[in-house]
């Protein structure tokens, strides 16, 4: 029987006899939110319209800038020089690609007060975060609305990725109690970051992707994929006996303290200095000598027993961290704006 | 005897290769890799000795259970994989 030619775009994905025609209609007919598009979701939101999602909600705070382009696939030098944010220039490459997707690009900072409408509708959310702090609230979010998710996260060579069906698989807080406090971990800025481990932790999410929008969501193995495109290796590390220690404060407990809004960092606009105030989710005390080594390839660093000050871009941001974790990033006034400085550089 | 590996990641902070290990409990055996690894040992541990918060170990295919006292028993055979979740993106 010919191919409805609707459909004929998909052609040698249907052919693959785990999507066929009936997955293949599926996957039109779903809805995605993505949050985030830098690296890897840059590379989600071209797999997931290539490969004929129905609507595909993107979420991204940032806009596009040159050492973006290293990995950021979706981006280029005009993107740069038009200082689009990553959202919107996502957006019309993607309308170029596949205009059967009905797409919603959305430039905004993802937060406990707007996280529940963007993920209204969706059948799936698909991780393209750079930071711990989204991503526990997009666990939240997933087990109180039931919504699957898909995480991933790249540092260095190494990534990982974890499915989560809320309620039946161990979510992120069973695998990690709460973030790292700040500076206490690596971000793509301060240790590096390959492209192609971006490549790989991205496809892996989107096969994941397809096999529950295609209807095979049975095919996923309850397990964190540990990727090491240097050494050229992966593990699946078993989770299932995650969950079976009754400990997760949120799938077992029920706690939504991240989607509560009562965890999570805190930002004061600083009237009059350009500045905003960033106060970490996890209050730990900062090594301010271990930090000063992990930024100084990024700027200009300098350090004494009471603070911390990174000058970036030219002198566009000076970033001063004191002890506590606590820093104020001058240079803004919009807190999206500052909380991205800080997930970047100190982490969060 | 037990082995003990780190995600490659974590390898940024091991100098050189690491020592033979002997112990039958997690404790024992992460305290012959930190000996002369403070600073290892501190990613790994907060200042109270327990696993921090954002690490994970496995002992062959099941995740410890003690993140405070870290006495799981580990087996002559098994091996211990110590792994971070990872921010970036």
């Amino acid at each position: 029987m010919a191919l409805d030619p609707a459909l004929e775009r998909y052609s040698r994905q249907i052919l693959f006899r785990e999507i066929g025609e009936a997955g293949q209609r599926k996957i039109c007919g779903s809805r995605v939110l993505l949050c985030g598009c830098g690296a890897l979701g840059s590379v989600l939101a071209d797999g997931l319209t290539r490969a004929g999602v129905g609507f595909l909600r993107i979420v991204d705070r940032d806009f596009v800038e040159l050492s973006n382009l290293q990995r950021q696939v979706l981006f280029d030098e005009a993107d740069v020089a038009e200082g689009l944010p990553k959202a919107v220039a996502a957006g019309r490459k993607l309308a170029r690609i596949n205009s059967q997707v009905q797409l919603e690009p959305l430039v905004a900072d993802i937060h406990s007060q707007n996280i529940l409408g963007f993920a209204d509708g969706v059948d799936l959310i698909v991780d393209g975060m750079d930071n711990f702090e989204t991503r526990f609230l997009i666990n939240d979010t997933s087990l109180a609305t039931g919504t699957p998710w898909i995480y991933g996260g790249c540092i260095g060579s190494h990534g990982q990725t974890m499915t989560i069906f809320p309620g039946e698989t161990a979510c992120l807080r069973c695998l990690i109690e709460a973030p790292p406090g700040a500076g206490a971990a690596e971000t793509c800025d301060t240790a590096g970051i390959l492209a192609p481990v971006i490549n790989v932790i991205a496809s892996l999410q989107i096969v994941a992707a397809l096999k529950i929008l295609s209807g095979h969501r049975d095919q996923i193995d309850p397990a964190l994929t540990i990727v090491d495109v240097w050494d050229g290796t992966l593990r699946k590390m078993n989770t299932r006996n995650l969950r079976d220690q009754g400990r997760c404060p949120a799938c077992v407990g029920g706690v939504r303290e991240w989607l509560a809004g009562t965890r999570g960092s805190q930002t004061t606009v600083l009237c009059g200095r350009n500045a905003v105030q960033v106060s970490p989710a996890e209050r730990a005390p900062v090594s301010l000598s271990d930090l000063a080594d992990k930024l100084r390839g990024v700027g200009e660093v300098a350090v004494n027993p009471f603070l911390l000050r990174l000058t970036v871009n030219s002198g566009e941001f000076i970033i001063t961290v004191f002890p506590d974790g606590r820093a104020i990033i001058k240079g803004t006034q919009e807190p999206a704006v500052a909380r991205g400085l800080y997930a970047r550089y100190v982490g969060s | 005897m037990p082995t003990v590996h780190f995600t490659s990641h974590l390898k940024n902070f091991v100098d050189g290769p690491l020592p033979n290990v002997s112990g039958t409990t997690v404790r024992e055996l992460l305290d012959c890799v930190f000996g002369e690894r403070p600073k290892l040992r501190g990613y790994v541990l907060d200042e109270l000795g327990s696993l921090r918060t954002h690490v994970v170990i496995y002992i062959s295919d099941r995740v410890m259970a003690d993140r405070v006292g870290l006495s799981d028993a580990v087996a002559a055979t098994e091996e211990l994989y110590v792994m971070q979740a990872l921010s970036g993106g």
